[in-house]
This record gives C-alpha cells, sequence and structure tokens, in this order.
C-alpha cells in the first residue's frame, strides 16, 4: 500500500517539474517587459535597468527559472509588483475562504448528488428517477456564471434571503459567514452533484446485478442491508476516485464563482493579478493551483487502492 | 483478390456492389441519430441555432450595435423581445449576433484541437517508443492545468481576441482528442486484420490510412461534440470574467457579465443570454450522447464524458 502511493508520488514529479516549466516560460511569453510596466510611464532607461537588475531580469531565463524554483521550493514565491508583499502571504491569506467554499461546495455536492444517485439506480423507472435524469442533463449544460446569476436574483435581488455577494471569515462570525456561504456553495457544488449522480448510480447499478447481491437477497437479508452492506461498499470505491478529483478542480478553479460572489479566495487572486499584470503572482498562484490538483489526484488514486484490495498488488503483466 | 472474384462470377457485378452498404457512413449515422430523442433534438436545436447564426442580419429587429435603439433597459415587449440593454440596445439581436460567435468558437477550435491532436496521437501510438514518450509527457503536462486555468493564462499571454479563444479552446482538448487516437490507434495495431494487412506488404502510411483512421475517427467525432460544448461555454466564460471577447461585441458572456451589474433593474439581460448557452450546450451534449450510440452501439456506456459545466468552476 505504501509502496504504491510512493510510486504514484514518484510518477507525479515529472509531471510537477514539466507543468512549473511551462508555467514560468508561458509567463515569459507575455508581450512587454515587466521592468518597463513596474517602473511606470515617466521612468528613464536607468531606472528601468536598475529594476531589471533588480528583479534579475537581465540574467538568462534558465537562471531565472532556476533560482524561482529553488525559492518556491522553500515556500519563496518572491514579491508583488505594485504591494511589495510577499506573494506566499497573498497565497495563505486567500487559502481559508477557498478552503471554505470547497467544502460548502462538496457538501452540497454529496448531500444532494449522495442520495438521488442511489435512488435512481435503485428504482430506475420511479418517477423520481426520471426526474433525476432530467436535472442532470441541465445541470450539466448550465454554466457557473449563470446558475450563480440566478441564484443571486432568486434569493439575493428578489427574495433578499442570503446577501447577494460578499464574504465574512468564519471565525469573526461564524452564522453571517455561512449566510454568505450558502449561494456560492450551490452554485458550485449543484454541478458536482449531477456529476456525482451519473458516477454513482451507474456504479451502483453494476454492483447490483452482482450475483453476491443475488445471494444477499436469496438467504433473506433486508433490501436496506443489501444496498447498504453489500451494494455500496463494492459500488463506492470508483465514486471516491471521480470526488476526490472534483474536490481538485474546486481548490484550482472556482475563478468564475469567486468572482459572482466577490469572494476573496485564491481565483480572485489570480484573475486580479493577471488584469494587473502582476506576473509572479500569477505564476506563484498557477503552480499553487496545478500542484494541489496533481496531488489530489494521486491521493484520490491512493484512497482507490485503500478501499480495492485488488489495485495495490504491482501490475504484472 | 479470389474471393471477390467468386463472387462476382455468380452473381454478376450488380450483386457485387449491393454487397457494400447501400448508403454512406454520414447518411446512415444521420439516420440512425434521428431514432433517438436526444439525436433529434440536439441535431434540431444547433441546426436552428446554425441557421439563426447564418441569417441573423435578416432576422434582427435592430442593429446589435446600434446605440438608442429602445430606451435603457426597456423590459420585453412586442418591439423589442428580450428588452433592451444599458445602452438601449435590443437584446434580441444581440442574442441572434452572439450565436455567431459562439458557433464560431466552437467549430474552430474543435477543429482545431483535431487538425493538431490526430497527428500527434497517430505517431505516438503507431511510432511508439520515445516519440510516444514524449508526445505523452506532453499531453499530461497540458492535462494537468484545470482548463479554465489553462485557458485564461493562454488568452492573457496572446491577448484577448477571438483568434486566440479559439487557439486557447483547441490546445485545452488537444491531450483529450491526442490521448484517444493515440489508445485506439494502439487497439487497432493489435487486431489480426493490420497483420494481414502487413503480411500483405501493406506499407505503415497505407495501414494508417486505410485501416487505422477509419477506426479511430469515429469516437474522435464524439468527443469533438463534447469539445465544442466546452469551447461554448469557455467563451462565454473567458468574456464573462472580461478576459475575452470585449464589448461591444455581442458576446453571450458579454452579455452575462453586463446583465449581472444590472439584476436588480433588468434581470432579463442575464437571463436570455444565459439561456442560450445553456441551450446550445444541451444541444451539443444531446448530439455528442446520440452519436456515442449511432457510431458504435456496443461501446455505449452511461458513464460517458459530456462536457460539464460546473467543472471550470
Amino acid at each position: 500500500m505504501v509502496a504504491f502511493v510512493v510510486a504514484r508520488f514518484v510518477q507525479a514529479i515529472p509531471v510537477v517539474f514539466l507543468t512549473s516549466v511551462a508555467i514560468f516560460f508561458f509567463i515569459r511569453l507575455i508581450p512587454g517587459d515587466p521592468a518597463v510596466s513596474i517602473a511606470g510611464l515617466n521612468a528613464t532607461p536607468e531606472q528601468v535597468e536598475a529594476l531589471r537588475h533588480r528583479y534579475g531580469l537581465d540574467r538568462p531565463l534558465v537562471a531565472q527559472y532556476l533560482t524561482w524554483v529553488g525559492r518556491v521550493a522553500q515556500g519563496d514565491f518572491g514579491t508583488a509588483y505594485a504591494s511589495r508583499q510577499p506573494i506566499s502571504h497573498l497565497i495563505w491569506t486567500r487559502l481559508p475562504a477557498t478552503l471554505e467554499l470547497a467544502l460548502g461546495a462538496m457538501v452540497v455536492t454529496l448531500a444532494i448528488g449522495g442520495p438521488l444517485g442511489i435512488v435512481s439506480a435503485v428504482r430506475p423507472y420511479h418517477p423520481l428517477s426520471r426526474a433525476v435524469t432530467l436535472f442532470n442533463a441541465i445541470a450539466i449544460a448550465t454554466p457557473t456564471f449563470w446558475l450563480g446569476i440566478l441564484l443571486v436574483l432568486l434569493f439575493g435581488v428578489r427574495l433578499k434571503w442570503l446577501p447577494p455577494s460578499g464574504y465574512t471569515g468564519i471565525t469573526d462570525d461564524p452564522g453571517e459567514s455561512l449566510r454568505f456561504l450558502v449561494l456560492p456553495s450551490f452554485t458550485l457544488g449543484l454541478v458536482g452533484s449531477a456529476i456525482l449522480i451519473r458516477f454513482l448510480s451507474a456504479s451502483v447499478a453494476e454492483a447490483l446485478g452482482a450475483d453476491y447481491v443475488m445471494t444477499a437477497h436469496a438467504k433473506g437479508l433486508p433490501e436496506r442491508r443489501v444496498i447498504g452492506s453489500h451494494v455500496l461498499k463494492n459500488a463506492l470505491p470508483p465514486v471516491i476516485t471521480v470526488m476526490a478529483v472534483q474536490f481538485g478542480y474546486l481548490l484550482g478553479g472556482a475563478v468564475i464563482t469567486e468572482a459572482i460572489f466577490g469572494w476573496p479566495g485564491l481565483g480572485r487572486l489570480m484573475l486580479d493579478a493577471i488584469k494587473a499584470r502582476e506576473y509572479m503572482v500569477v505564476q506563484g498562484t498557477m503552480l499553487v493551483f496545478v500542484t494541489t490538483f496533481i496531488v489530489v489526484n494521486v491521493l484520490a488514486d491512493a484512497c482507490y487502492a485503500a478501499v480495492n484490495p485488488r489495485l495495490r498488488e504491482p501490475a504484472r503483466r | 483478390m479470389m474471393a471477390q472474384a467468386e463472387v462476382r462470377g455468380l452473381a454478376g457485378p450488380e450483386q457485387v456492389i449491393r454487397l457494400r452498404p447501400t448508403r454512406g457512413l454520414a447518411a446512415r449515422t444521420v439516420a440512425q441519430l434521428v431514432q433517438t430523442r436526444g439525436g433529434i433534438f440536439g441535431l434540431s436545436v444547433l441546426l436552428g441555432l446554425a441557421l439563426v447564426a447564418v441569417t441573423a442580419q435578416a432576422l434582427a429587429v435592430d442593429d446589435p450595435y446600434e446605440v438608442g435603439a429602445g430606451d435603457q433597459f426597456e423590459s420585453p415587449s412586442r418591439a423589442h423581445p428580450f428588452g433592451t440593454d444599458e445602452l438601449g440596445r435590443d437584446v434580441f439581436s444581440r442574442i441572434l449576433f452572439g450565436a455567431r460567435i459562439s458557433l464560431t468558437v466552437a467549430l474552430a477550435s474543435a477543429w482545431g484541437a483535431f487538425v493538431l491532436a490526430l497527428p500527434m496521437g497517430l505517431l505516438a501510438g503507431y511510432v511508439g517508443g520515445i516519440v510516444d514518450i514524449a508526445i505523452s509527457r506532453l499531453f499530461d503536462t497540458i492535462f494537468a492545468f484545470p482548463s479554465i486555468l489553462l485557458g485564461i493564462a493562454l488568452v492573457a499571454i496572446r491577448g484577448a481576441s477571438l483568434a486566440n479563444i479559439i487557439l486557447a479552446v483547441a490546445v485545452i482538448y488537444v491531450p483529450m482528442l491526442g490521448r484517444l487516437t493515440r489508445v485506439s490507434v494502439m487497439i487497432q495495431l493489435g487486431q489480426e486484420y493490420v497483420e494481414a494487412a502487413r503480411a500483405a506488404g501493406a506499407s505503415g502510411i497505407w495501414i494508417v490510412t486505410r485501416h487505422i483512421l477509419p477506426n479511430v475517427l469515429p469516437p474522435l467525432l464524439v468527443q469533438m461534440t463534447l469539445v465544442m460544448a466546452d469551447a461554448v461555454l469557455l467563451e462565454a466564460a473567458f468574456s464573462f470574467l472580461g478576459l475575452g471577447i470585449r464589448p461591444p461585441e455581442p458576446s453571450w458572456g458579454v452579455m452575462l457579465d453586463t446583465g449581472r451589474n444590472y439584476l436588480a433593474v433588468a434581470p432579463w439581460l442575464g437571463l436570455f443570454a444565459g439561456l442560450a448557452v445553456t441551450v446550445m450546450i444541451l444541444a451539443l451534449n444531446a448530439l455528442g450522447d446520440a452519436l456515442r450510440v449511432a457510431l458504435d452501439p456496443r461501446r455505449y456506456a452511461r458513464t460517458g464524458g459530456r462536457a460539464m459545466g460546473g467543472r471550470h468552476g
């Protein structure tokens, strides 16, 4: 088991390395000289040159890359041009909001998708299951930005039940914080629930057809027990993987939802940095996103192996 | 050769021709598509949208760029079916012209991804070895980025324009199409008929174009409809975030972005644009699902990968 997880992490290292190279050189492809944009319009050539030297922009690209990676490995992402703040500090202060939103969305996903996914597999011809199919098709096609706008319109503007946008830290005022959390969580989590329903119901349906289920029924176990202890135990592992990947997306990709709800998370940080041409910040947040995403994927594989012993054995072909 | 000659000898030339399918692949596929509800829905909605995009000029109530075609924020009426926006422009006309942008991005980026991915996937799958490793690692690297982030980065680097959005979406989906091509090639290479062709002295190019490609293309076609759905979504998302198509162009994403600022006074601004995006994605997803069944009923699986709006956060 440990060997399996270690092997997966080792396999992920070249991908992390390649993405760091890709991110670094992508950013260098952006037209325009960062030193000129930092110095401003009225700067003399000498000032620009001094800035270029100060940020190490006059050194060869490979040397710049190695310095950057070396510092990042020690937790130093550099400083933002305009605010002079350490980028690692910016990332740390945005992390709680992003985590809170990811967890909120996950709760919505599991609360809606879990029961509906099981019901639509166990009772495929029940009217509820047909409604679930329709819900799925629509939920998957609805863009998050539209869903967000619709929810704001209904619950924020018309009914005034919930604040249309904003954020309060969970430690500052837990009740208020949760009120702000509801709409963004539903915006992100609803589509996740549609994905969960698809995979869960397919997985449960497959497990329902297995011989041991017939045996369990034949020996007179109540259906609740059959589903609970036989079907789900076999149907859940692949679903866990899908949900772990989904969580990785939530941690990294909530740019749109954060923009709609004025949520001060990592996605907003990156979006604002792109608009302000703060390339070091873009570079740092991108690296955090991609690394998180890769690590979550590896952990998902590990979870899968933990619940499915057959995968732990090294593949012999 | 012998078998064909024998058939001809027995049945005459007419019957030989009848041994082939009576209709082409395209005609058969369409015939199968219209047998499913999803296929009919997807096909008819998309044809309708394409028609709207082509004839937008004639169908439009007003010039989509004309400021003050009506008053500011007129609610939907007979003169302005979807109301007017913050500059008094007719929303209905802007939605019609927006279909042009969305369809252009969808078609161009799906073809772009196809053109980039096909040779790479064929090379990786057919040549194997170091070429396969290099191409596969490249795919892994692109795949490691959440798609919306990669798109944002690419568009930010190259500048916001229609062409760059198309390029960004194409690049995002190269790994998906490329991996699919590579795997299909490898599956086909293991088949006996490829071995037979090789034994008969067929060249590599002959085997790839005559034997492997026809088997690789159908699953690619299915994936391309899903790429189109994601392309519609991504274009709207970029424009919504202010990184894509810029006002005054009538992109649905731009209209949604403006719409959210006037939710309290003019909810129709965001409503219709979002509805347009959703309907187009629904249709493309339905078409993709139906195509999957039509092109290969055996491989049909319930857990097929539709384009997923929410994955873009």
